[in-house]
C-alpha cells in the first residue's frame, strides 16, 4: 500500500517536471514549487530515489540513420558505367539523368567509379530500367546486385523477393553475359545449341522467373565477364550484357 | 636664590625636555609606522590589510586608473592616471607586458610589479573597480594578480556578494555575514591560501568584487561591526564557514573529519527553518547523457576522443549514489560508460551533473529519477545550494525577518563560538 502510494507522489513530481518549464539554473516555479517546498526532503529521498539508474544513448550514428527516409536493403540496381575515369562516370552519370531519373548514384567503391541507376526489389523492375537504358543508347548496362535505399513506407509494405534474398548476400553468384530473353523454353534451347557452334564460351540457359535466358561463360569476377563481353560483342553480339547468376 | 632657582628651573626645564624628547620618540615612531604602510582611514594602524588573488594565473586581462597610482620601478618612478588609458595586461612566455596607447612596459626579470594608490583612487581590473593596491607577483611560472587593501574596504566588497543586502529586514543577518566573513578572513591571514595572497576573489574562499555593487547597508553592517570576529573558547579564531541555503538540512562537523567545522551543528528540525525563502530551496536540474558526457570532459575526467566516439556509436551510462553523508548529502558518485568507471567526489559530481546553463549542480543533497519518456534523460532533484555547512545565508535572512539579531543568528548557526573584538 505503501509502495502504491509512493508510486502516486513520485509519478505527480514528474508530471510536474515534464509538463512545466524550469529556469536555466535549476530553479523551479509554478505548481512544481509549491508540491516540493511542502514536502521534507529527506522523507523524499528515503521513498522515492533511483540510487542507481541506467540510460541508454543510441549515438549519433544511429540517430543519423533513424533520420533518413530510406532503409538500406540488398537490392538490384542497374549499372551503366563502372571504370578508372572519373570524368567519364560523371558524363554518363549526366547522361541517364538527362532521361529524367533521379536515383543516379556515382559508387566509388573497390576503386572504380560506377555509375548506378535505380533501387530495384524486383528484378523484373531492374530489368525495366534496363531496357530502357539500352534504349537509350547506353548498351553496356547491366543489373548488379548492391545495396539499394529502399523508402521506409514501401520497405514495410513491400517484402524483398526470396529470390533475391538468396542471391543478395555477395557471395553465391558469378557473372555471366547475357546474349538473349525469351518466354519460350525450346526457343532458349534452339538459341543454346546455335551460339555454341558459333561462340567459344560456355553456352548455358537457365529460367528466371517466368523468362529463359541464354548466357555465354561464368566468371567470377566483373572484369573478366568485361574482357569477354569484349569479344562477344565483336563477334557481332552487339546486345549482349553483363549479368549476375546464382550459383 | 636665584643660582637655586635657576639650578630648579633648569632641573625642571630638562625633565620637561626629556618628557618631550620621549613624547617626540613614541609620537614619531607610530607616524613612520603609519607612513610605512597607512592605515585605512579612521581605524587603529594594526587593522591587517587584505591580499585577494582576482586571477591566480594570469593570461591576460585590462587594467585602467582613476586617480593617481605610482609604479616604482628601479629606474624612475611612474605616476598613472586616467590620462595613461588602458592597458592590455598580458602575461605569456615569461614576459609580463602593460601596453596602453600612451605607455608601455615590459618585465621579464620580476618579483612583484606594484601599483600604489598616491591619492586614494581606484583601479579598474577587467571592468571592476576596485580600491587599494594592485600587485602582479611571479611564483614559479605563474602570475598571480594580487589585490591589497585593508580588511574594512575587503568586507565592503564582501558582504553584498554573500548576503543579499538591498533591505533594512535584513539588517541583522547582514551583521552576522559581516562577522562571519571578518572571522574568515582572519583566519586565511593565519592561513594564506598561497605566498603571495591569503584568500581568492572566488568561491573558493569569499566571493569579491571591488567596489562594484557596493551596498549602504552592508557598508553600515561593516563599520557597526567594526572588529568583531567569532572565536572559540580559549581565543582561537576558525574558519567560519557558511553557505547559501542550507535547504533545511545542515552539514554535521564530523562527517569531513575535519577539526576547521568548530562550531557547525546539525539542524534536526527538518524543512521547518527559515531558509524557505531562498530560491533553491528545493530545486530540480534535467539532463541528459550527452550533458554529462560533456561535462565529464569539462571536468578531465574522460577524454575528448572517448567521448566523441561513445557519442558516436551510442553508450550505456549507469549512475550510482556510492554513499550518504549522515545528513543525506551525496559523498560520492560512480558513473560507468559501458566499461569505463568514473567514481566522483561531492565537488566533482556537482560539476559533472551541472545542466547546460549552469556553472554547477547547487548542491550534493539530491536524488536521481529516470525519465518516464526517454532512455537517455533523467532529473536531479535536489536541496539547498552550497556545502551545508556553517551559517545558512538564507536561514540568517529568515531570522532577521523575524525579528532575531545577528548575536541571536550567531550562537544558532556557531554554538560553540563566542563573540569577541579583536580591534
Amino acid at each position: 500500500m505503501r509502495r502504491l502510494s509512493s508510486i502516486g507522489i513520485i509519478s505527480i513530481i514528474l508530471f510536474f517536471i515534464v509538463t512545466l518549464p524550469l529556469s536555466g539554473n535549476a530553479q523551479i516555479s509554478g505548481k512544481l514549487k509549491d508540491y516540493l517546498w511542502k514536502k521534507n526532503f529527506l522523507q523524499m529521498v528515503r521513498d522515492y530515489a533511483d540510487e542507481s539508474i541506467t540510460l541508454t544513448d543510441s549515438g549519433d550514428y544511429q540517430k543519423r540513420i533513424e533520420a533518413r527516409p530510406y532503409v538500406e536493403k540488398n537490392g538490384l540496381r542497374v549499372q551503366a558505367f563502372a571504370g578508372t575515369n572519373q570524368n567519364r562516370s560523371e558524363e554518363v552519370a549526366y547522361q541517364v539523368k538527362a532521361l529524367g531519373l533521379d536515383s543516379v548514384y556515382i559508387d566509388t567503391t573497390g576503386g572504380l567509379y560506377k555509375v548506378q541507376v535505380g533501387n530495384f526489389i524486383q528484378r523484373l523492375e531492374a530489368e525495366k530500367m534496363l531496357d530502357r537504358l539500352r534504349f537509350a543508347g547506353i548498351s553496356n548496362a547491366w543489373i548488379v546486385q548492391t545495396t539499394i535505399h529502399v523508402s521506409k513506407e514501401r520497405s514495410e509494405t513491400t517484402p524483398i523477393e526470396q529470390e533475391n534474398d538468396n542471391d543478395l548476400t555477395g557471395e553465391g553468384f558469378f557473372y555471366s553475359i547475357q546474349l538473349f530473353v525469351t518466354n519460350s523454353p525450346e526457343k532458349a534451347a534452339e538459341l543454346a545449341r546455335r551460339f555454341a557452334g558459333e561462340l567459344k564460351e560456355e553456352i548455358w540457359y537457365i529460367r528466371q522467373g517466368n523468362l529463359w535466358k541464354v548466357l555465354a561463360g561464368k566468371y567470377t569476377n566483373e572484369e573478366e565477364a568485361r574482357n569477354h563481353l569484349d569479344i562477344i560483342q565483336k563477334a557481332g553480339y552487339q546486345d549482349a550484357w553483363i549479368t549476375q547468376v546464382d550459383d | 636664590m636665584r643660582i637655586k632657582g635657576l639650578n630648579n628651573t633648569a632641573r625642571i626645564l630638562s625633565r620637561w625636555a626629556a618628557f618631550f624628547i620621549f613624547g617626540a620618540i613614541i609620537l614619531f615612531s607610530g607616524c613612520a609606522r603609519q607612513f610605512r604602510r597607512p592605515s585605512p582611514e579612521g581605524l587603529p594602524s594594526r587593522v591587517p590589510p587584505v591580499r585577494v588573488a582576482l586571477d591566480d594565473n594570469l593570461s591576460s586581462g585590462t587594467l585602467s586608473f582613476e586617480g593617481k597610482y605610482e609604479l616604482k620601478s628601479e629606474e624612475a618612478t611612474y605616476i598613472l592616471d586616467a590620462s595613461s588609458g588602458e592597458f592590455g595586461v598580458s602575461y605569456s612566455n615569461q614576459k609580463l607586458v602593460f601596453s596602453s596607447s600612451q605607455r608601455w612596459f615590459s618585465y621579464t626579470h620580476f618579483q612583484s610589479i606594484d601599483f600604489i594608490p598616491a591619492d586614494g583612487g581606484k583601479f579598474v581590473w577587467n571592468g571592476v573597480p576596485y580600491s587599494g593596491e594592485i600587485s602582479f607577483r611571479k611564483e614559479n611560472s605563474r602570475v598571480a594578480v594580487v589585490n591589497v587593501l585593508p580588511m574594512t574596504d575587503y568586507l565592503k566588497g564582501v558582504v553584498p556578494r554573500e548576503i543579499p543586502s538591498n533591505s533594512e529586514d535584513y539588517k541583522e543577518a547582514v551583521k552576522a555575514q559581516c562577522i562571519a566573513a571578518r572571522t574568515y578572513a582572519l583566519y586565511h591571514l593565519e592561513h594564506p591560501a598561497a605566498a603571495d595572497y591569503d584568500v581568492f576573489a572566488d568561491s573558493r574562499d569569499q566571493v569579491y568584487m571591488g567596489l562594484k555593487g557596493h551596498s549602504a547597508l552592508s557598508d553600515e553592517a561593516v563599520d557597526k561591526t567594526l572588529g568583531t570576529i567569532l572565536k572559540e573558547a580559549n581565543g582561537r579564531i576558525v574558519e567560519t564557514q557558511f553557505h547559501s541555503t542550507c535547504g533545511g538540512i545542515l552539514e554535521l562537523k564530523d562527517d569531513y573529519g575535519n577539526d576547521n567545522h568548530t562550531g557547525i551543528i546539525n539542524d534536526v528540525s527538518g524543512d521547518s527553518v527559515n531558509c524557505s525563502a531562498s530560491p533553491l530551496y528545493r530545486w530540480v536540474e534535467p539532463l541528459s547523457t550527452r550533458t554529462i558526457l560533456k561535462n565529464l570532459v569539462k571536468a578531465g575526467k574522460l577524454s575528448g576522443e572517448k567521448a566523441a566516439a561513445l557519442a558516436e556509436n551510442g553508450f550505456e551510462m549507469s549512475i550510482q549514489v556510492r554513499s550518504r553523508l549522515a545528513s543525506g548529502r551525496i559523498k560520492q558518485l560512480l558513473i560507468k560508460l559501458n566499461d569505463h568507471s568514473i567514481l566522483l567526489n561531492e565537488w566533482q559530481m556537482r560539476v559533472v551533473l551541472s545542466g547546460d546553463k549552469s556553472r554547477i549542480l547547487p548542491s550534493n543533497l539530491f536524488f536521481l529519477k529516470k525519465s518516464p519518456r526517454y532512455t537517455d534523460r533523467f532529473y536531479v532533484i535536489g536541496a539547498g545550494f552550497g556545502h551545508g555547512r556553517g551559517m545558512c545565508q538564507w536561514g540568517a535572512i529568515g531570522q532577521s525577518l523575524e525579528g532575531k539579531n545577528y548575536k541571536d543568528i550567531l550562537s544558532f548557526y556557531y554554538p560553540a563560538l563566542k563573540l569577541g573584538k579583536i580591534y
